[in-house]
């Protein structure tokens, strides 16, 4: 048995070796593994990329569809609207060349008729067309002819002919009828539903342009809406919420160097803020009413030429029929505006629709003409008499601008010192303190000193002099001197004496400096002390600017409200200077 | 003002019929709050308030014993059933009788006349109408039932 000796050692080392080789193996792999993983990631992240991008080309793509669709229906649509309303074109353009030549007078009469006849026919159910036979009829002296024309084409659009009578009368000076024919245009109205080009009428009246007639005609019809829709106190209450609105635009910001202290130190600043604004807004009101008062428009020179011009946009409008295909025109036009983006093309062209066929009511339009002259389109005397008929909703809404704020005024607010307000606070740990600004001065002072004592309690105790500390040094000599008394008298006595010298010179030495340091500390307390009552003062001090500002700016509405109860509705044409 | 033996009463107290105590609990909103206004009251609303009606408030104020002032407090009632702004729960306004007191409320349903201080809540149909008792742009502010607010001014017209 003890010579069976089986040599394991290549076999051991054989093993080691395959160890080696598998852990070389391994981590190869591991390498290998890890750049797998690597690639993937950029892999990846190429693929995300990727991915954006087509998502960003399909888009694209189908904005550019969009807009070449848009491209091709447009044309298609104009060649319709061509199609069917073209003939409308030629009726316009030519009475507009059939006034200018009556003017010039170079055209004869036998041409004129010829050719509006000729336009009766080939335009039918177009109100202009028999409208332009009866200039041409009136021309030639024809009146059976001209009467018969008037009644078709006002059977046609009774607002649109009696309105087109009315200019053109004006436009020959024939004045009492062109009143006539206005009275029977504004007969037509509804109040509810006012166009644009009324608006226009209305200005054009009131610098003149129809005489004394034609502007005691629009008074007393825009009475006569007035009285009607004002029993409505919806309406009222819509013209009310218009010039509260308006009045508030008037508020002024406060800067941001006014009040500094105030602004930092009252958690209710921002209410103060809001009602000081908002108070600002009188003067200012009070100075735009002031500035109407004084407007000088210089309309009624152009009224000539203005009158002229809406003659030709009425005639050259587009009339209700056409309403359908012009919608969609618009909207592919705002298609290819917006290139291709469908959602915003759709919101722009409501816009533009909107704008383009709104309809308000009278009291409305009254309210915009005094507030926003310039977007309604009208003069200064217009808004002068405008703001005399709004008067009442105007003073509504000064009360309801002035007590929307004054219910949000403060009697007190709250002052607040911030555990950093001051350098000092900082250094010392300051707890914060807050206290009601109508709060009686000595009571707040005294509140205030006593949390600063408190705060510095602990620092004043850390300090102090603790005769507890010297305890140490008295044992130590203590015990010294008592060894040395076992040498005798003599040494004892002299060590107590010089441990005592010691001892009592440790002491005062430590109590200077405890005491030196209490008095500085009561210095810093003292200035700490001083620099919050300032500010606390200074608080106080704006708080009270604040509230005369207030107080000064409020009763400004005294003001106001007797400038517009003593609005004077100046006659119509005021403006003719 | 007589106040009770030396000590100032934090509450004055008119007792109307049946035994009303107020307390800080708003005095009950009838069932008019339910109904919409009309288009005639919303106009009445809007009207200038009589003169007679001003001077009846102002006589409230300083009106020196309980017989007068519930006199006053019918005849108000009254006019602003005539005037037909819809129901009016109370009155609102600053108190002049000074300090501890800021303002009162004149409560038309229950006829109780109710003083406050600054550091007291006030019923909560009059919260809102508070801080506009400070303004001395109002003479006094009026409760609805509906809950709208309307102050008065001193010449009777209202800011609404």
């Amino acid at each position: 048995m003890s010579n069976v000796h089986i040599d394991l050692s290549p076999i051991t080392r054989r093993i080691d070796e395959l160890g080696h080789l598998v852990d070389r193996q391994l981590s190869e792999v591991n390498a290998n593994v890890g750049i797998v993983r690597s690639e993937v990631v950029t892999t990846q992240a190429e693929l995300l990329e990727l991915r954006a991008q087509f998502e960003a080309f399909v888009a694209y793509a189908e904005r550019t569809a969009n807009i070449q669709r848009a491209e091709t229906k447009l044309s298609g649509l104009k060649d319709d609207l061509e199609r069917e309303f073209g003939h409308h074109n030629v009726v316009r353009r030519t009475s507009i060349g059939i006034l200018q030549a009556f003017d010039v007078g170079n055209v004869s009469n036998r041409t004129v008729g010829q050719i509006s006849e000729e336009l009766m026919i080939q335009t039918p159910r177009y109100w202009l067309a028999p409208a332009v036979v009866t200039l041409a009829a009136w021309s030639q002296g024809n009146e059976e002819t001209a009467t018969v024309s008037v009644a078709e084409a006002f059977r046609r659009d009774p607002r649109k002919t009696a309105l087109f009578f009315a200019l053109v009368l004006r436009r020959q000076a024939r004045m009492e009828a062109a009143v006539r024919w206005l009275r029977q245009y504004l007969l037509g109205m509804d109040p509810l539903l006012l166009t644009r080009e009324f608006v226009v009428v209305l200005e054009c009246i009131n610098v003149g342009a129809f005489g004394p007639q034609g502007e005691a005609l629009a008074a007393e019809k825009l009475l006569e809406w007035n009285t009607q829709l004002r029993r409505d106190p919806d309406i009222v209450d819509r013209q009310v919420e218009a010039w509260r609105a308006f009045i508030a635009t008037r508020s002024q910001r406060l800067d941001d160097d006014q009040f500094p202290v105030l602004r930092t130190t009252s958690p209710q600043w921002q209410s103060v803020q809001y009602v000081l604004e908002m108070a600002s807004a009188l003067p200012v009101t009070i100075e735009w009413f002031e500035a109407v008062q004084r407007r000088i428009d210089h309309r009624s020179g152009a009224a000539h030429d203005v009158l002229d011009s809406i003659l030709e946009d009425l005639v050259t409008e587009f009339d209700e029929d056409e309403l359908p295909l012009r919608r969609e025109i618009l909207f592919h036009e705002a298609v290819i505006d917006e290139n291709g983006d469908l959602p915003r093309a759709r919101s722009r062209a409501d816009t533009l629709q909107s704008a383009l066929d709104e309809h308000i009511d009278i009291v409305t339009l009254q309210t915009n003409a005094a507030i926003q002259p310039d977007v309604a389109g009208v003069g200064a005397g217009t808004q002068r008499t405008a703001i005399a008929t709004s008067r009442d909703d105007a003073i509504s809404g000064v009360g309801a601008f002035t007590a929307e704020y004054r219910s949000r005024v403060l009697p007190a607010i709250g002052i607040q010192l911030s555990p950093t307000h001051s350098s000092y606070a900082v250094a010392f740990n300051f707890p914060g303190w807050q206290v009601r600004s109508d709060a009686p001065e000595q009571d707040a002072i005294a509140d205030l000193t006593h949390t600063w004592q408190e705060a510095l309690a602990a620092e004043r105790e850390r300090l102090r002099f603790k005769p507890g500390s010297m305890t140490v040094s008295i044992i130590i000599a203590a015990a010294v001197t008592l060894l040395l008394f076992f040498f005798g008298p003599v040494p004892g006595i002299i060590a107590l004496l010089a441990s005592g010298g010691v001892v009592a010179l440790l002491w005062s030495q430590r109590k200077k400096k405890a005491d030196a340091a209490l008095a500085q500390l009561d210095a810093s307390e003292n200035a700490a002390v001083e620099d919050s009552i300032r500010l606390y003062r200074a608080a106080i001090a704006e708080f009270i600017d604040a509230g005369e500002e207030y107080r000064s700016l409020d009763s400004r509405e005294g003001d106001l409200l007797k400038l517009l109860r003593g609005w004077a509705a100046t006659s119509l044409t005021d403006g003719k200077n | 003002m007589s106040e009770d033996g030396g000590l100032l009463a934090p509450r004055r107290r008119l007792l109307g019929e049946g035994q009303r105590t107020t307390s800080s609990v708003a005095p009950a909103i009838t069932g008019a709050s339910a109904r919409t206004l009309t288009q005639a009251e919303r106009q009445a609303r809007r009207q200038r308030r009589d003169p007679a009606i001003l001077a009846a408030v102002r006589r409230l104020d300083v009106a020196p014993d309980l017989i007068s002032q519930t006199a006053i407090i019918d005849w108000l009632h009254e006019a602003y059933e005539a005037r037909g702004g819809g129901v009016l729960i109370g009155l609102f306004g600053h108190c002049y009788l000074g300090s501890p007191y800021v303002d009162h409320a004149f409560d038309l349903s229950g006829q109780i006349l109710c003083h406050y201080t600054p550091a007291e809540t006030v019923p909560v149909v009059y919260v809102p109408a508070r801080p506009l008792a400070l303004s001395e742009a109002y003479a006094y502010i009026e409760i609805y039932g509906d809950g709208q607010i309307v102050p008065v001014r001193p010449d009777g017209s209202p800011a609404v």
